[in-house]
C-alpha cells in the first residue's frame, strides 16, 4: 500500500463561465443540449446542471446560453496555472478549472499548510479576477477554493469545502460523504440499492469482495473511498524511454502548426507504450522558443490518453501560452516540442471495430491525409459541414481535417438573449437554431428566408462585380420595400471583350437583413435569380448599392 | 463467389464473367468501404444506364469535358487572353451527381482544386459531406501532382480540376497511379486561359469545338453535357426549379459507342 501524497487542489468554481466572461450574469454552458455549467446568478433562478436548455430558459428568461468549448476554457486557465506555478514547479492540470500540486515541500517553505492555502488563495483569486475582468465581468464569489488532503481525490473534495484535512485523517474524513461524490452513477446506483450510502460503508467492504462484484472500476472506487491513491502503482518497470522530442526548423509560432507536429509525437508515444501493454495517464508537455523561453505543463487524465487527447492538450496549452498575457507570451517561435509520459497504467485494450479491415482502411486514410497536410499545411485539407444560412455560401462551413470533433461543438460566439423586445422574438429563435444546426444534428432545421433548392452548383469565392441594367440602360436598384426600381433586362459583366447579355427570366429580389442587432456583423442584402439569353442561370446579390454575381446554377 | 469477395482477393479469377462480378457488387453495396474485387464505383441510379458496368471504372480516368478530342493547336489562337475559362454548362452538376453517387455509398471522395464547388447543391443531390475531402488550393506547380498522387493512394475517387493545362507527362503519370491503386481519377476539364474565374459565361457556338483541353493524357471515359437548360424562371416571377441535362458518355472499350441520356434535376 503506497502512502498517499499530500495534495493541494485549487478549484475555480464555474470556470467555464469565467472563461466565457459571463460569471456575473445568469448564464449556462450547454453541451448536447444539456446544461453542464451554470453561473451563481443562474442557479439562484433555479437552473440546475443536467437540465435541458429549454428547461433552463424557462427558469430564467434572461439566460445567456453558450456552447461548450474546452479549448477556450483551457486557454483562459493559463494565467491561473501561472499563478499557482509560483509556488511549486510541479503543477498538475486535472482539467480547466482544477489543478493540483504536491503540498508537502511547499507547505514547509511557506510556513505551514494554512499559510500556504492563504497565499495560494490570494494569488489565484487575483488571477481569476483578471481573467473575468477581461470580459468585463466580476469574478464569482469565492473566486477560488483551495483544500489539502492525502491524495488528489480527497483533496478535490477538501477544496470544494475549503478545508485542510489533517495528515492521516483522510479516510475518517471521507467516510461521511455520500457515495455520489465518486461520480460513477452506475456504481453508486447499485450501492444505494444495496443500502450502502456513505463512503465509510463502502470502504468497510472487503477489497476482494468489491473487486469480484464490481470489477476494475469498482476496485478503483473502493481505493478512493478508503482514502488511497486512485491507481495502484504500475506493476513492472515502465519502458525506459517515454520522451519524444522534435526540433522545429523553421520555428513555429502558431498553435495549430505545433499541434500538427504533436500528432506525430503522440502517435509515436502511444506506439511505444503499446507493446508493453501500457497507456499514459499523465503527460508532460514542454515547449521552448528561439529566445530560450520555455513552458512546461503536466496534464493528468481521468482515463488513459489517446493520441488525439494528447494532441488536444498540446493545442490548449500552446494556445494559452501564445495568445496569453503579453508579459508571459513568448517573444519568438517555438523551436522544440517535447512530450513525456510520466505515469502509466496497464492498458485494458479497446474493443476493435466489427471488421478489422475497416479500421485498417481508416488508418490508411488518416495517414494519406496527414501526408497531404504535411505538404500543404494543416488548413489545406478540409471537410464540409452543414450550417445554417440564407445564401448558398453560408449553408456550408469548412473545417480542417482532424478538427471536426472540436468544431462540431465549438459554436463560438453564438450566444443569444432570449429576452428581446416584443415583436422581434421570432428572430431570436432563428438565432438559436444556429447553435443547433451547427451542433451536430444531421438534418438541417428549417431556415426561414433561405434560398429554395436547387442550390447553385458553383459558388464563387470572390463574387464578380456586375451591372444590372434596365431596357433604357439605367442601373437597377432595390427599394427599401424590397422591389426592383425597374425591370432588369441586361447584365453587364466587366470583363474585357464581353458585352452585356440579355436577361430572359428573373425573380426576386429577396431581401436578407441579417444580424441587424450587431452593427459589427450586420449585413443587408438582396438576391436576384436571373436566366440569361445564353441559357446560363445565376444568383446576383446587391449589397451597399453594388451588384455582384454570387453563384452560378451550372 | 462471395467468399472471394469477402476474403478480399485482389485479382479476379479469370473464369468469372464481368457481369457476374458487377452483380456481386450490387448485392454487396450495403457494405461500407470498398471491396477489392469490385470493378466499378457506384453511380446514382439515374446515371447507371450511361456507364458501362453501371458505374465509374475503378483505376480508370474519367474526363468531364467535350466529347470529341479537342484540337489543342487550333484552339490557342481562338481565345482572347482575358476571357474567362469556359467549361461546358451543366458539367458541374454532372460532377456533383457523380460525387453524390459515390460518397452516399460510403466511398471516400476528394476534390482537388475547384474552390467554387457548391456543396449545398451536393447535399441536395444526396452527397455525404463526411466522405468528401476538399483540397481547394492544391499548391503551385510541382506540389499539386504529389497531392493528387497521395490522394489516389488514399481515397476511392479523386476529382481534379486543373488550374492550368496539365503537362502530358504528369497526366500520364497520374493515370498510371490511378490504375495501379485502383482508384478513379475524374478530371474536370475546362477551356480557356488559366487562373481566371470559371463558369461565368457559356462558350459561344462558334468556339465550342475549338476548346483547349487542360488534360492531354489518356482517359477511359469521356462524359460530356451536350445541352443544359433551366426551366421555371419567368420574367419577374417563378423560380429556377428544373435543370434538363443531355449527357453523353463515350470512351474506350465497352464505351466506344457513346451512350446518351436525358437527366432532370432535381429528380
Amino acid at each position: 500500500m503506497s502512502p498517499s501524497v499530500r495534495t493541494l487542489v485549487v478549484w475555480c468554481p464555474d470556470w467555464p463561465l469565467v472563461a466565457a466572461g459571463l460569471s456575473d450574469r445568469p448564464a449556462v454552458i450547454v453541451a448536447a443540449n444539456k446544461v453542464i455549467a451554470s453561473s451563481a446568478a443562474a442557479r439562484a433562478e433555479g437552473v440546475r446542471l443536467g437540465q435541458r436548455r429549454r428547461e433552463a430558459q424557462a427558469c430564467c428568461p434572461e439566460l445567456v446560453v453558450v456552447a461548450e468549448d474546452e479549448a477556450r476554457d483551457a486557454r483562459s486557465f493559463e494565467p491561473v496555472v501561472l499563478a499557482v506555478a509560483g509556488f511549486t514547479s510541479q503543477v498538475e492540470l486535472t482539467r480547466p478549472g482544477v489543478c493540483a500540486l504536491p503540498a508537502r515541500a511547499a507547505a514547509r517553505y511557506f510556513g505551514g499548510e494554512a499559510a500556504l492555502v492563504e497565499k495560494v488563495c490570494v494569488a489565484v483569486g487575483t488571477a481569476v479576477m483578471a481573467v473575468a475582468g477581461r470580459g468585463g465581468a466580476a469574478a464569482p464569489r469565492p473566486a477560488c477554493c483551495v483544500g489539502i488532503a492525502d491524495g488528489p481525490f480527497a483533496a478535490r473534495l477538501a477544496a470544494r469545502r475549503g478545508t485542510i484535512v489533517p495528515r492521516g485523517a483522510t479516510p475518517e474524513w471521507l467516510s461521511h460523504f455520500p457515495v455520489e461524490v465518486l461520480d460513477l452513477p452506475e456504481l453508486t446506483g447499485v450501492l444505494r440499492r444495496l443500502g450502502i450510502g456513505t463512503l465509510g460503508d463502502f470502504a468497510g467492504l472487503g477489497e476482494t469482495v468489491v473487486l469480484a462484484r464490481f470489477g476494475r472500476e469498482g476496485g478503483f472506487a473502493h481505493r478512493l473511498a478508503r482514502g488511497l491513491d486512485e491507481r495502484p502503482l504500475a506493476l513492472g518497470d515502465p519502458p525506459a524511454d517515454l520522451t519524444v522530442c522534435r526540433e522545429l526548423d523553421p520555428p513555429a509560432d502558431r498553435a495549430d502548426s505545433l499541434a500538427f507536429v504533436a500528432v506525430g509525437l503522440a502517435e509515436e508515444l502511444v506506439g511505444r507504450l503499446g507493446p508493453h501493454g501500457l497507456a499514459a495517464t499523465q503527460l508532460r508537455v514542454e515547449a521552448e522558443t528561439e529566445h530560450g523561453e520555455s513552458l512546461q505543463r503536466c496534464w493528468r487524465g481521468d482515463r488513459p490518453f489517446t493520441a488525439r487527447a494528447m494532441v488536444d492538450r498540446v493545442r490548449w496549452q500552446l494556445e494559452g501560452w501564445l495568445q496569453g498575457p503579453v508579459i508571459t507570451a513568448p517573444t519568438a517561435g517555438v523551436t522544440m516540442l517535447r512530450l513525456t509520459v510520466s505515469e502509466v497504467v496497464p492498458d485494458d485494450g479497446r474493443q476493435m471495430d466489427f471488421a478489422g479491415a475497416m479500421a485498417e482502411a481508416g488508418r490508411k486514410l488518416e495517414r494519406g491525409l496527414a501526408r497531404v497536410q504535411g505538404l500543404l499545411g494543416h488548413e489545406a485539407v478540409l471537410i464540409a459541414k452543414r450550417s445554417g444560412g440564407r445564401g448558398p455560401a453560408e449553408q456550408i462551413r469548412l473545417v480542417a481535417w482532424g478538427e471536426e470533433g472540436e468544431a462540431d461543438h465549438g459554436v463560438r460566439d453564438v450566444s443569444f438573449k432570449a429576452a428581446r423586445p416584443k415583436g422581434v422574438g421570432e428572430r431570436s429563435t432563428r438565432h438559436v437554431r444556429v447553435a443547433r444546426a451547427v451542433g451536430g444534428t444531421r438534418d438541417a432545421p428549417p431556415w426561414p428566408g433561405r434560398l429554395p433548392p436547387p442550390s447553385p452548383a458553383l459558388v464563387h469565392p470572390v463574387p464578380l462585380p456586375v451591372d444590372v441594367l434596365d431596357s433604357h440602360g439605367a442601373a437597377v436598384g432595390v427599394t427599401g420595400r424590397g422591389t426592383c426600381t425597374s425591370v432588369p433586362s441586361r447584365l453587364l459583366l466587366p470583363i474585357a471583350g464581353s458585352s452585356s447579355v440579355g436577361i430572359t427570366g428573373w425573380s426576386g429580389p429577396w431581401p436578407a437583413d441579417e444580424r441587424w442587432w450587431d452593427p459589427a456583423v450586420a449585413r443587408r442584402r438582396a438576391r436576384l435569380q436571373v436566366l440569361l439569353e445564353d441559357g446560363t442561370a445565376h444568383l446576383l446579390v446587391l449589397e451597399q448599392g453594388r451588384w455582384c454575381l454570387e453563384a452560378t446554377y451550372d | 463467389m462471395a467468399s472471394y469477395a469477402l476474403a478480399g482477393t485482389p485479382s479476379v479469377p479469370s473464369g468469372l464473367s464481368p457481369k457476374g462480378i458487377t452483380g456481386l457488387g450490387s448485392r454487396l453495396q450495403l457494405a461500407p468501404g470498398p471491396l477489392l474485387t469490385e470493378r466499378t464505383l457506384p453511380v446514382l441510379a439515374e446515371l447507371a444506364g450511361l456507364f458501362p458496368g453501371s458505374g465509374l471504372p475503378r483505376g480508370g480516368t474519367v474526363l468531364l469535358g467535350p466529347l470529341a478530342a479537342p484540337d489543342t493547336l487550333d484552339s490557342v489562337s481562338g481565345i482572347s487572353p482575358n476571357a474567362p475559362p469556359r467549361r461546358a454548362p451543366g458539367l458541374t452538376s454532372l460532377l456533383l451527381l457523380l460525387l453524390a453517387g459515390t460518397s452516399s455509398r460510403g466511398y471516400w471522395c476528394a476534390v482537388v482544386g475547384l474552390p467554387e464547388l457548391g456543396l449545398a447543391a451536393a447535399v441536395e443531390m444526396g452527397a455525404d459531406l463526411d466522405r468528401l475531402i476538399l483540397v481547394p488550393r492544391p499548391g503551385s506547380q510541382g506540389r499539386w501532382q504529389s497531392v493528387v498522387t497521395t490522394l489516389l493512394e488514399t481515397v476511392d475517387l479523386v476529382c481534379l480540376a486543373p488550374e492550368t493545362p496539365v503537362h502530358p507527362a504528369d497526366a500520364r503519370w497520374l493515370s498510371a497511379r490511378a490504375r495501379e491503386r485502383r482508384s478513379t481519377l475524374v478530371v474536370l476539364d475546362a477551356a480557356g486561359p488559366p487562373g481566371a474565374a470559371r463558369g461565368f459565361l457559356r462558350a459561344g457556338p462558334g468556339r465550342a469545338g475549338r476548346a483547349l483541353s487542360r488534360w492531354p493524357g489518356p482517359c477511359d471515359l469521356r462524359c460530356a453535357v451536350s445541352e443544359s437548360s433551366w426551366s421555371g424562371l419567368e420574367l419577374g416571377h417563378g423560380l429556377l426549379s428544373l435543370l434538363h441535362l443531355e449527357a453523353e458518355v463515350g470512351g474506350r472499350g465497352a464505351a466506344s459507342r457513346p451512350r446518351r441520356g436525358h437527366l432532370r434535376l432535381p429528380a
